[in-house]
């Protein structure tokens, strides 16, 4: 195992304190997301152990050249957050990923709005990854424009395991995941056995907001959030959704029939085949939404204007980041390792 | 998914040497490092072959502590097989590179089985878990609760923090529906789903877990139901299996393993060392284990909030490992 320097402070999640962190053999900048064990929480995490499984399955061993076929994997896994360690110091334990400097959310909050070229490369980025993860058979059940993190060369990788789940067919699963606002309609319904469409569904939401500039569904409420896409995608109907009601909750919310709107109109703004492409994640029957990996090949990417390089990305802005460059300014350091401990 | 994994690349070894040698390892590792302290005379401490007989003596408990466990608050009667066998393998995974006179290994192994549970997304809540120790009051039931979280992150570290199992019990089942769509005179393969369990359970008392694939292991418990049942399945092994390489070194490997997994099974029942012996090596390992990491001082750490139950370094065995 590498070493590592711990720096300074740089985020705190639900679970534990993120520190700008540094490979001591090779200098190299990482995030080290140190997550305290507590007899309270009944010892290790679940969000924890989840976060180890998925990412220890995601990430590859960097020795191993991928050609051919597998070429395709491999470009998926760079926009997969890499674990490159886990240990254990005091009573934590410490993950150490790929130092991250902004997110999608940000973003796409931000005053500037990012071109459509740019758009289109994030929404490739994410769809490789997406189909990586998937390929790896991982659900991450957690996906959203901030938890798309982004790197220092404007890299898109996708983070944030706590919720994933390793897909075993007949298993029973929770449906409280998922952040609201991109839950799938059967996750609000309820279900307890779903499949890689609730992170299809997802990113439906997704690419719609990057040219939107604004979340498709922003329910205040679950009923609200089942209200909003209803009203966008029509009353569900035996054809469009057959397996409906047989949801937990399906019987329980009843509202009124419409016929739903056309996203084409409510993307008017966005390049050709954005509704087409977005349309395609979004419907009600989880097994007819576009895998990540169909998705790759759509018009959407083949229509001008094309995806930017990836050189063309841009770090985040110095507002958006997540911290400071703390490497300038050595001085930072020294106070910064007892922070650590005393924490 | 197997082909990927980390139980491929660290923890599948070539031969019963490696693990022997491993076992030396764990043995000599500890003897150097506690040998100032302890004062002990050359017999006096557990030389690898009592230790790993010491282990199994423990290892057969946490078998059949998993055959009874219950939560009949949550209608819970039995574990699935998956929680158990991860459970099994993370006590065997363990013991390869630490030593038994380390931490206590009857606790190690229902903390195996209680990070089991949570991997295997398996819900119960501590309290109910320690129920199947049967404390004698709430003191004890929170002596125990407090050992067992004391020693999740020791095992997560030795581990590795590799903590998917992939066990057979999935290619088992893909098999016996296979078997049923192409094997002839199998169309109800459900027939030889009992005896396979049976003998699973006895390829969790080996060390064959941590010597073969999940789906080899599989195969051989199907072999075997088959001829239990007076069925053969040979013709669906050679025939769609190894289609055209009877002669292929693939195939030859194939059978050395299935070899292999059999005789280990047949001599199973002598894994679990009598109870006598047993009472002989707990006498020997109260004087030579370590005095740092008896219970008392594990749950100390519980309740102070700064310091973690220490994690003794494990050895190497990097370069042990295959791929």
């Amino acid at each position: 195992m590498e070493q590592y320097k711990f720096h300074n402070r740089i985020g705190e999640g639900a679970h534990g304190v993120v520190y700008l962190g540094q490979a001591v053999r090779t200098g190299e900048r990482v995030a080290l997301k140190k997550i305290p064990i507590k007899k309270l929480n009944a010892g290790l995490p679940k969000e924890l152990i989840r976060e180890i499984q998925a990412m220890r399955q995601t990430t590859r061993a960097p020795e191993i050249e991928f050609q051919g076929d597998h070429a395709k994997e491999e470009r998926g896994a760079q926009h997969v957050l890499k674990l490159r360690d886990v240990f254990a110091a005091g009573s934590a334990v410490v993950l150490a990923t790929d130092l991250m400097e902004g997110d999608l959310g940000d973003i796409i909050r931000s005053a500037d709005r990012m071109r459509p070229e740019i758009a289109k490369t994030y929404a490739r980025q994410m769809l490789e990854g997406v189909a990586y993860i998937h390929s790896k058979n991982i659900l991450h059940r957690d996906l959203k424009p901030s938890n798309m993190l982004i790197d220092k060369n404007g890299q898109l990788k996708i983070g944030d395991f706590g919720q994933a789940r390793i897909y075993e067919n007949e298993s029973s699963m929770s449906h409280k995941v998922a952040t609201r606002w991109y839950r799938a309609p059967e996750l609000l319904y309820g279900a307890h056995r779903y499949d890689f469409g609730v992170d299809l569904w997802a990113v439906g939401c997704i690419i719609g907001e990057l040219f939107l500039f604004s979340a498709l569904f922003p329910g205040q409420s679950d009923i609200e959030q089942l209200y909003l896409v209803v009203q966008t995608l029509g009353t569900p109907t035996d054809e469009t959704w057959p397996g409906r009601k047989s949801l937990p909750d399906y019987a329980k919310i009843v509202f009124h029939e419409t016929k739903g709107k056309d996203l084409g109109e409510i993307l008017a703004l966005a390049p050709d085949f954005t509704a087409d492409l977005v349309k395609s994640f979004l419907v009600y029957d989880s097994s007819q939404r576009l895998t990540a990996a169909q998705s790759l090949s759509h018009d959407f990417f083949k229509a001008s204007p094309l995806p930017a390089r990836r050189e063309e990305l841009s770090p985040p802005k110095q507002d958006l980041r997540k911290f400071e460059d703390y490497f300038s300014n050595e001085s930072s350091l020294s106070n910064s390792l007892s922070d650590f401990m005393n924490s | 998914m197997f082909h990927t994994s980390t139980q491929r690349e660290h923890w599948t070894f070539s031969s019963k040497d490696d693990l022997f040698t491993l076992r030396e390892r764990v043995n000599e590792n500890y003897r150097s490092k506690m040998s100032s302290r302890l004062k002990l005379g050359p017999s006096q401490w557990l030389a690898p072959d009592e230790e790993l007989k010491y282990i199994k003596y423990y290892e057969g408990r946490l078998q059949s502590f998993c055959n009874h466990f219950k939560v009949p608050v949550k209608n819970i009667f039995s574990l699935p097989p998956t929680v158990k066998a991860t459970a099994i393998v993370y006590f065997k995974r363990f013991y390869l590179r630490t030593s038994a006179m380390e931490y206590n290994p009857r606790f190690v192994a229902f903390a195996c089985l209680w990070l089991a549970t949570k991997v295997e997304e398996f819900n119960v809540s501590i309290t109910e878990f320690v129920e199947n120790l049967q404390p004698k009051d709430q003191d004890e039931c929170t002596h125990f609760e407090d050992i067992i979280l004391s020693l999740e992150l020791p095992i997560i570290h030795a581990l590795k923090y590799h903590l998917t199992i992939h066990n057979p019990y999935r290619p088992l089942e893909g098999f016996l529906i296979d078997l049923r769509a192409r094997c002839e005179g199998l169309q109800n393969s459900d027939i030889l789903r009992q005896n396979a369990y049976a003998f699973l359970d006895k390829v969790f008392r080996t060390d064959v877990p941590l010597l073969h694939p999940p789906s080899v292991i599989a195969i051989a418990a199907c072999r075997q139901s088959a001829s239990e049942n007076k069925v053969s399945i040979d013709q669906y092994i050679l025939g769609k299996l190894f289609p055209d390489s009877k002669e292929s070194p693939e195939y030859e490997h194939f059978k050395t393993a299935i070899k292999k997994i059999r005789s280990a099974v047949k001599k199973s029942d002598k894994e679990i060392p009598a109870p006598e012996v047993v009472g002989q090596l707990k006498a020997k390992w109260e004087r030579c284990r370590n005095p740092d990491l008896t219970d008392e001082k594990l749950v100390q750490f519980v309740d102070d909030d700064d310091d973690a139950a220490p994690v003794v370094e494990t050895i190497s065995m990097d370069d042990l490992v295959d791929f």
